[in-house]
């Protein structure tokens, strides 16, 4: 099959044929998610060279374990699950402190929040523009889903299995992170002003 | 562009050329099946062991006597908190934390507030450790242990489980006198304990009789107790493997049943 058959098919197909000793077929995927990987990368690692060493350890995980990858379910958020593993891993050597706490009262007691409704979706195009700058200033916890959603565009479910916390505290979070941006904006503004 | 030019352009440059080569090996199946064996039977055990711990607190908590002290007011609460084995508690409390961090990998633990699986594993060892201490596991390892036939554990049971407890002592009944009572101790010392108004006995101290296992609380002085709790023990609560009195019947049943068979006693 050329270049352009394997185009054609879906991340999960071609992680079925690298399951299957493929191996040349990892390119494709390194090929696709290079990007996103970099981009995720850049969101909490501002040095070019940690974000490639990041992201190399990233794919070297995914094709070491790629016979774990169960291929009925999705690609991407099982590869943004070793990213994220990766990521924390890489800012507790870098600082040398604990970027996720033991014990998160979040993810201890239930919350109620709504998943994303269609209108909501009509705005996440304006608070994507919205989050683009307050991002820098919100901590790992709050960061990491708001870049997934907004940006990756994954659902709360694939945030919640790639962070491994109920769905109920990614909605929490990303609330959380919108309101501390919009703190942060309106005193940008006042500044402005 | 090329697919080697493409390869060549990414961050992880270098990683599909070592692939090629099989300087990077993939995991098989296999690899992850053992880790996942492994995994399940590392949480197996760390539970296990909660359990048999968890239970063992109950049992130490009943071998002791400790277990009847807060029916006796503050001197036996005060008593029952400073006796009570709280280094085999935190051990246990640190298990549970660790049985909670390994179950965490799982989906069904992480998709729920952490809430739920902390006060379900919490359930679990309770009942567990209630359901195994039932069992008369740990009766029969004191016993051993007792009897020197217990290895590495003994010292722990022998400490927990016959350790004598300040101002609280378990007989039988051997006497009843006006306003006294001779008790001789599981360990065999013959004491005396005085009744007095201050004497709290929530079985009624007229029902006391020859013969009754009995738990005192109070202080001591040259082998008289000034008691300020009395209570009878019953077959319910099941502690009449620590020495069975002489009223106890005789005949056929589970209790003498156990008994002989666990202690081969005539």
């Amino acid at each position: 099959m050329g270049e352009s058959g394997w185009a054609m098919k879906n991340d999960e197909e071609i992680a079925s044929l690298i399951q299957a000793d493929k191996i040349e077929l990892f390119g494709v995927l390194m090929e696709r998610y290079e990007g996103k990987m970099k981009r995720y990368a850049a969101k909490f690692i501002s040095n070019q060279e940690d974000i490639n060493d990041v992201v190399q350890d990233v794919f070297l995980k995914a094709y070491e374990n790629i016979q774990s990858f169960d291929v009925k379910r999705r690609f991407s958020p099982w590869l943004y699950r070793i990213a994220h593993n990766e990521l924390v891993n890489s800012l507790r050597k870098r600082e040398k402190r604990k970027v996720l706490p033991l014990l998160d009262l979040d993810t201890f007691v239930p919350h109620n929040v709504k998943q994303d409704n269609p209108e909501q979706e009509v705005e996440k195009g304006e608070i994507k523009k919205f989050v683009q700058e307050g991002l820098e200033k919100l901590e790992f916890k709050y960061r990491e889903p708001v870049f997934l959603y907004y940006f990756e565009e994954l659902s709360y479910k694939e945030i919640a299995d790639i962070m491994e916390i109920p769905v109920s505290t990614v909605g929490i979070r990303i609330k959380r992170a919108k309101e501390k941006m919009k703190i942060f904006m309106n005193k940008k503004l006042n500044n402005n002003l | 562009m090329s697919q080697e030019q493409k390869e060549e352009k990414l961050a992880s440059g270098g990683l599909m050329e070592r692939i090629k080569k099989g300087e990077v090996k993939r995991h098989s199946k296999g690899y992850f099946l053992i880790r996942g064996l492994t995994y399940a039977l590392i949480i197996i055990a760390v539970l296990g062991f909660c359990l048999f711990l968890g239970s063992f607190i109950f049992f130490a908590i009943r071998a002791t006597g400790i277990f009847f002290l807060p029916i006796f007011g503050l001197l036996g609460l005060r008593v029952f908190f400073l006796s009570f084995p709280w280094i085999l508690i935190l051990i246990v409390t640190l298990l549970i934390i660790l049985t909670e961090g390994l179950l965490k990998k799982f989906h069904v633990v992480y998709s729920k507030p952490l809430l739920y699986s902390v006060v379900a594993v919490i359930a679990l060892v309770f009942l567990g450790s209630f359901i195994v201490e039932r069992t008369h596991l740990h009766v029969g390892l004191f016993e051993r242990a007792q009897n020197d036939m217990l290895p590495i554990m003994g010292p722990v049971y022998r400490g927990f489980g016959g350790r004598q407890i300040n101002d609280t002592y378990i007989g039988e009944v051997t006497a009843v006198l006006t306003d006294t009572l001779i008790i001789e101790t599981t360990e065999g010392r013959e004491m005396k304990v005085v009744i007095s108004s201050e004497t709290n006995c929530p079985c009624g101290i007229e029902q006391i009789d020859t013969g009754d296992m009995v738990v005192v609380v109070g202080k001591e002085k040259n082998g008289e107790i000034s008691a300020l709790g009395v209570n009878e023990i019953t077959e319910d609560d099941n502690m009449y493997w620590r020495r069975p009195p002489r009223n106890f019947p005789r005949g056929p049943g589970p209790a003498e049943g156990f008994l002989r068979e666990t202690f081969n006693r005539p």
